[in-house]
């Protein structure tokens, strides 16, 4: 009996074992695609960038035949670039490169170049998220020119793994200079009801130093905004750079916020902003002050609908440290502290309405004040008439900021300087 | 009778209830009431939880009539022929509920897990592991149930846990779905779902008393509603309505969002393990109830030499739709039509009669 | 000439082959099945003979006693001389009964251990000569004495040397036998056997015997046999004095807490370890002999009030239904005991502590010792036994608390870590961080093996550490851990046959397969991660998440003396914090529930009774 039914088990068991593989693969028989990069190329085809990590300490003779990185002998990772109607078969294209089956489920960025997110994602949108490779948690770029150049160029100079680059790099986002968007959040956009697709914007610094802002400051604003790859730096640093973000309407882009209109959209969507701001001195207006802020609490979107047209009061509490105050002037009580509490108000409200105004102009929602009227509409069906395109370009939006100083650094008053001479009196 | 299941109490009734009714969270249920309650299709589970509840005093009170199980009462109340009619009708309706969750698990096996497995094999692997928990007895079938269910809840919870970064709560607006006329009468026509939940009346003979039955269903089937309920508002609040509705798994998909850090991401696999096992003990306990009703109706003195034989034809029938749409298709109409017929008409029906034969015997 | 003929008979004996004269090696015949075993005629002629020399011997007794009867007669008469002829001629009618053809021929076919003592020492001293296989046995000692009296009685003493207590022998036998007492004591007045037991033998115990098979009980248990001529009885004297391991401490349940004495191979003392942590009239110990041919002492321990009376009916039960020449161990009447010996998985509990043991009864549960098993078999138990120890009760709560998880723990990863290793790297690789995987796949670069025969291989080595480990003389332990360290962590690692990934994985495994402290549960755990393993190769986690499934339920249908082996879990009983987490030790007012012992409460309601009366100095 007993042997019958180790028999049976037997071969039950070698059934099961010769009935195929089951898809079992040994680790170091992948390659593992770690970005993907997405262009148009001519008539209409796609252009896909594999990046494909080279195992650490593999060494020796590299496979397949892009380009290596600089890090270590032989290079970190693998560029390959396919031109293929489908992103299928530059899949398939790609295996035929390269002994290892390339394993799509350690990417974790997608690189799209910029004119092929103008020219819209939808298509590569259902590949993405019905197939099983693909999550929603990659991250998703768009970059200024081509995506391949973009990959080539991008040397990360402090990881060793690109991938970790991308993941580190899109985790800490509290400047709001530019957000963490994935394939996930895309998504939403391009389907829910009531917030439009964006994407983190970057690009590639020519690292010429050249001073090339987006727009003129506001007048409270010591700094300017930039858009990626026009950051005035020089250097031997990566010459990627993330600030702003790519405006979606419908499943094309339409515009690019800069990274102060970029920081408003994280202050809406709370994203954890917590930076450094340089203002104007309100007594002083040759001076500048350093302020540390961040977000006091969740910003609050109330809706209402009138007539078809939205109202939204957005009201934002931003508490604030003072970081330093070159003209010395006394801002930590007092009148003066509620004086400095209004032009750092004034200078986020005027970010907010700056980046209202764009988003309003180019009909896209990042913020999902949308999402907001929902509960308006009497029911689903009712919403699923809606246009929130057209809602959201009437909508009338009243901004809110209010700020609080809580800290004033480590210093909590300020001696003036020694006076030298007579020409340069002290405070009064 | 030697195919009697044994002493069961509470905490197995719990675990059996809640087994055989928590698969849907992971099947395509879920998506296709988004199509007709929308954003507030996560009630369904609440509303047919309490029409079952609703239900389930009038099953209290036929089972009162007759010291026996469901099956005796039926007898008693409505004779010999019609209450073999009846279990016949059962006994499909299980053996329908096995094959249609045989077939989607297997499939679920090779979309999500296994994509190079034959689909065979995932058939013949759900069937042995069927027929393994068959061997033991519905008994021990409850106390593995029982002894998984605190880790598959925990795994269930993690999950939603894991994703709440993704979740807006706005999606789940506006707060009526399509209008509570229409969501409220889908929820009732969800109560489908709640065939398991009559599995114990079934067995009413090894439960200590109609409070141990009453307290079971309360407290399974609960559980069973009330995480379901979590795990689709989590995943509307995720996916928002329109994308609720497209997706064939929904709590694998939630599984996908997972993102924590570059450390904590892509674990939805680790959670084939909660799946793949509620699954198995779902087909199991779905294949005992039919050959248990299939003993009682042709009084059939021992239940296992059946066993092969039927997870063997339950295998055979799960592989003859060609494709998984038809399946998730037939196995979503049946739920919302077929299935009531078991889980409201019937016990309905049973009432009425034991309420007739009150009133006659009154006058 | 002569040369030639040397030379050629030199040559023709190195060529010629000759056979050399030994004669053929043995061969164990074989018994052919179906035919038979020819009965020798001889057997019928020795069995005939005996009878006629047994007949012949009785006819020389009474040829002699007929010769003393005739001198007494010629002498003057007196009544002692008399009575002890009286007696004498009774013993002699008594053999002349028993040696009756028939009744000869009835005992000849009957069992000789339900033979009955004759009254002839030599009828006696034969028939344990035959049943001890005499000469050709050196064991069974035979001292013939007479013991001095009116008149003298010729008697045998016998018994097994290396059981017996030479001194006791000497001083408590033979010395009041053959000196002390004085020339006038009369035994043949009244029952002899009575008149020993009562007035001149000092021996602690003291028993008598009929049959054969009584003696041969007790001479094997190393008591001494007295026969006395003319007495159809054998007096049975305590004379136990074998020699024994003493108490040492506990190998393998090691505590740091706990009691420090252990098991021996003697049943008696180790009866006594246990009564002496419970002394109460309410433990019982009932003995009896298990193998059929090795006659081993099994005790069976309970405390009478306490335990369920169908356990001890059922323990028994089981006992007597076992017929086996012979137990070896505890651990091989376990398995004889068990409901399900197909599985690997303990059913029983195995300890050599008697702290456990007591512990174990106190809670209503049962104990079986084996006569030469230094270790004692609880049951029945459930699963969650076998993650206790002996000194769990020893530590804080939240300590012992913490060191059952680990426990727990060690298990649990144990069983499922190289599979869910094999499960992820072959199936679903997207699941380990990017750096890891990348890790893993450069470490792997150069092993030449699948991982699946890595970890197979690594655990195997380790097995064989293992096991190496525990047979190796403790002198050479430490050279196996510098052997197990060395070689297979580092050569293989750096020699590419394994990567360094897999050393990690078997190595915690197999430390984690440490903290189990039941070690055949341990082996059964580990046995069972090698399907795991196999199947987690074959369907990744989803053959995982069967395997566990399919164990669960296996240990779901398991019973421990018709006790299930997960309660109180599956199925749920009313439990105590006394499982998973140890609860602090006055909340553990009650037995566990699933034994259904006589009495629930262990502890009173409030068992620190102190907190409720004043402190000392502050009385009123």
């Amino acid at each position: 009996m007993i042997v019958r039914l180790l028999i049976t088990a037997l071969l039950l068991g070698v059934m099961l074992l010769c009935s195929g593989c089951y898809g079992a693969r040994e680790t170091e028989d992948i390659a593992y695609v770690l970005v993907i990069g997405i262009d148009k190329a001519a008539d209409g085809q796609q252009k896909f960038t594999y990046q494909i990590a080279r195992p650490r300490g593999a060494g020796g003779g590299g496979g397949g035949g892009g380009e290596g990185g600089e890090k270590g002998e032989g290079g970190a990772w693998v560029i390959n670039t396919f031109t293929a109607p489908t992103p299928s078969e530059t899949r398939m294209l790609l295996k035929s490169t390269m002994s290892r089956f390339p394993n799509i489920g350690h990417v974790c960025a997608f690189i799209i170049g910029e004119d092929a997110a103008r020219e819209g994602l939808g298509d590569l949108m259902s590949y993405f998220m019905r197939n099983r490779d693909f999550r929603g948690t990659m991250i998703m770029v768009v970059t200024e020119g081509t995506a391949e150049e973009y990959i080539k160029r991008n040397n990360p100079k402090l990881e060793t793994s690109v991938a970790k680059y991308y993941e580190t790099l899109l985790a800490n986002m509290e400047s709001g200079y530019y957000l963490r968007t994935d394939l996930h959040d895309f998504y939403l956009g391009l389907k829910a009801e009531g917030v439009s697709p964006y994407a983190a914007y970057s690009a590639t610094n020519p690292m010429s130093g050249a001073d090339r802002p987006a727009a003129p400051p506001a007048p409270e604003e010591a700094g300017k905004p930039y858009i990626a790859g026009d950051v005035p730096r020089t250097g031997e640093g990566d010459p990627t750079e993330f600030a702003g973000l790519a405006l979606f309407r419908g499943d094309r882009m339409v515009g690019i916020l800069d990274s102060d209109e970029t920081r408003a959209v994280s202050i809406l969507r709370s994203k954890g902003v917590r930076g450094y701001v340089g203002i104007v001195d309100p007594l002083k207006p040759e001076k500048n002050i350093n302020i540390a802020f961040r977000l006091g609490a969740k910003p609050k979107i109330k809706a209402a609908l009138y007539d078809g047209t939205p109202l939204y009061k957005v009201s934002v509490f931003i508490e604030a440290e003072i970081m330093g105050i070159p003209s010395g002037i006394n801002y930590e009580l007092g009148e003066n502290r509620v004086l400095l509490e209004n032009q750092i108000s004034q200078l986020f409200a005027g970010h907010i309405s700056r980046m209202l105004r764009h988003t309003q102009m180019l009909g896209s929602d990042p913020v999902g004040f949308g999402l907001h009227l929902r509960p308006q509409f009497p029911d689903y069906n009712a919403l699923k008439q809606a246009d929130f395109t057209a809602l959201y370009q009437a909508a009338e939006i009243q901004v809110n900021v209010t700020t609080k100083i809580r800290r004033t650094g480590l210093d909590w008053q300020t001696s003036p300087w020694q006076t030298h001479n007579a020409e340069d009196p002290p405070h009064d | 009778m030697s195919y009697q299941p044994g002493h069961m109490g509470l905490a197995e009734g719990m675990a059996l209830i809640f087994a055989a009714t928590l698969a849907p969270v992971f099947l395509t249920t879920f998506p296709f009431s988004v199509d007709t309650a929308g954003p507030l299709a996560w009630s369904a589970p609440i509303i047919s939880y309490l029409e079952f509840i609703i239900l389930l005093y009038p099953l209290l009170y036929v089972m009162r009539h007759s010291a026996q199980d469901l099956y005796g009462a039926c007898r008693e109340l409505l004779g010999e022929w019609p209450t073999r009619l009846i279990a016949f009708y059962y006994v499909t309706l299980y053996l329908l509920d096995a094959v249609l969750l045989l077939r989607q698990f297997a499939e679920n096996t090779l979309i999500t897990a296994l994509p190079a497995l034959e689909f065979e094999a995932a058939i013949i692997l759900y069937g042995i592991m069927a027929l393994i928990l068959l061997y033991i007895g519905i008994e021990s079938l409850a106390q593995t149930s029982y002894i998984l269910m605190p880790l598959l809840i925990i795994g269930l919870l993690l999950i939603l846990a894991l994703a709440s970064s993704r979740y807006n709560f706005l999606f789940l607006t506006p707060w009526n779905g399509t209008g509570l006329v229409t969501v409220g009468f889908w929820g009732v026509r969800a109560g489908g779902i709640n065939l398991g939940a009559l599995l114990p009346f079934f067995l009413a003979t090894s439960f200590q008393n109609r409070r141990t039955l009453k307290n079971a269903v309360v407290y399974g089937l609960g559980l069973s509603a009330l995480l379901r309920t979590a795990a689709f508002v989590c995943y509307t609040a995720a996916f928002g309505a329109s994308i609720s509705r497209e997706k064939l798994l929904p709590f694998y998909e939630l599984a996908r969002l997972v993102y924590l850090s570059r450390f904590v991401q892509r674990i939805e696999a680790f959670f084939i393990i909660v799946w793949s096992i509620m699954g198995m003990i779902n087909i199991a306990i779905d294949i005992f109830a039919a050959l248990y009703l299939l003993c009682r109706l042709f009084n059939l003195p021992a239940l296992r030499p059946l066993m092969l034989p039927m997870v063997m034809i339950v295998g055979e029938l799960a592989m003859l739709p060609p494709a998984v749409t038809e399946v998730v298709v037939i196995y979503i109409t049946a739920l919302f039509s077929y299935y009531n017929i078991g889980t409201l008409v019937i016990p309905l029906i049973l009432f009425c009669a034991a309420l007739l034969r009150k009133w006659r015997e009154a006058a | 000439m002569n040369i030639i003929t040397k030379n050629f008979k030199a040559l023709k004996e190195l060529i010629l082959y000759k056979p050399p004269e030994i004669p053929s090696p043995f061969v164990l015949g074989e018994k052919e099945e179906g035919r038979p075993e020819p009965v020798s005629p001889l057997d019928q002629i020795h069995a005939d003979a005996d009878m006629h020399a047994s007949l012949l011997r009785c006819a020389e007794r009474l040829a002699k006693a007929l010769e003393k009867a005739r001198k007494i007669l010629t002498q003057p008469l007196r009544t002692e001389t008399l009575a002890s002829l009286a007696k004498e001629l009774e013993a002699l009618q008594e053999q002349q009964a028993q040696l009756t053809p028939l009744l000869q021929a009835y005992n000849r076919k009957q069992d000789p251990l339900d033979q009955t003592v004759s009254t002839s020492l030599q009828e006696n001293r034969l028939m344990l000569e035959r049943l001890y296989n005499l000469p050709a046995n050196k064991d069974l000692v035979m001292r013939e004495l007479t013991i001095p009296g009116t008149p003298p009685v010729a008697a045998i003493l016998f018994f097994i040397d290396g059981l017996i207590d030479k001194d006791t022998i000497n001083l408590a036998v033979l010395q009041p036998l053959m000196l002390l007492g004085n020339t006038h004591r009369q035994l043949y007045d009244g029952r002899p056997t009575t008149r020993l037991i009562t007035e001149y033998l000092p021996s602690n115990q003291v028993r008598t015997a009929t049959t054969f098979g009584d003696v041969l009980d007790s001479l094997n248990l190393g008591d001494t046999a007295l026969f006395l001529d003319g007495v159809s009885e054998a007096v049975l004297l305590e004379t136990k004095g074998q020699e024994h391991r003493s108490i040492d401490r506990p190998q393998m349940e090691q505590s740091v807490r706990g009691s420090q004495s252990a098991f021996t191979e003697t049943l008696r003392v180790n009866t006594g370890l246990v009564r002496a942590i419970l002394r109460t009239s309410d433990l019982t110990t009932e003995i009896s002999n298990i193998g059929v041919r090795s006659n081993t002492l099994c005790a069976v321990m309970y405390l009478h009030s306490l335990v369920n009376p169908r356990l001890v009916q059922e323990m028994k039960r089981r006992l007597d239904g076992i017929k086996v020449d012979h137990v070896t161990s505890a651990g091989a009447l376990l398995l004889q005991l068990i409901d399900h010996p197909m599985l690997p998985f303990p059913q029983a509990l195995t300890t050599e502590r008697p702290d456990r043991v007591a512990a174990a009864l106190l809670e209503g549960r049962l104990a079986v010792l084996l006569d030469g098993s230094p270790f004692a078999i609880v049951a029945p138990i459930s699963m969650f036994t076998l993650f206790h120890t002996g000194e769990d009760f020893s530590f804080s709560w939240i300590a012992a608390s913490f060191l059952r998880l680990l426990r727990f723990i060690g298990t649990f990863l144990t069983l499922t870590l190289p599979a869910i290793y094999i499960a992820i790297s072959y199936f679903h690789q997207e699941a380990i961080p990017t750096d890891m995987i990348l890790a893993i796949a450069a470490a792997r670069e150069r092993v030449p093996f699948p991982s699946i025969l890595e970890i197979l291989m690594m655990e195997f080595a380790f097995e064989l550490l293992r096991e190496a480990g525990t047979r190796i003389p403790s002198l050479l332990g430490p050279s196996i851990g510098i052997v197990g360290g060395i070689i297979l962590g580092q050569a293989a690692v750096s020699a590419g046959i394994v990567s360094p990934i897999t050393v990690v994985i078997v190595a915690v495994t197999g430390l984690a397969s440490f903290a189990i402290p039941d070690y055949s549960y341990s082996y059964a755990i580990r046995l069972f991660r090698f399907v795991l393993e196999i199947l987690a190769f074959m369907l990744g986690l989803v053959g995982v998440a069967c395997g566990l499934l399919a164990l669960t339920a296996l240990l779901c249908s398991v019973k421990s003396l018709g006790v299930p082996y997960l309660s109180p879990v599956a199925p749920k009983t009313r439990a105590g914090y006394d499982i998973v987490l140890r609860g602090p030790i006055y909340t553990q007012e009650l037995r566990p529930d699933d034994l259904n012992a006589q009495d629930r409460r262990r502890q009173a309601g409030v068992s620190r009774q102190w907190r409720e009366e004043p402190p000392a100095g502050r009385e009123e």
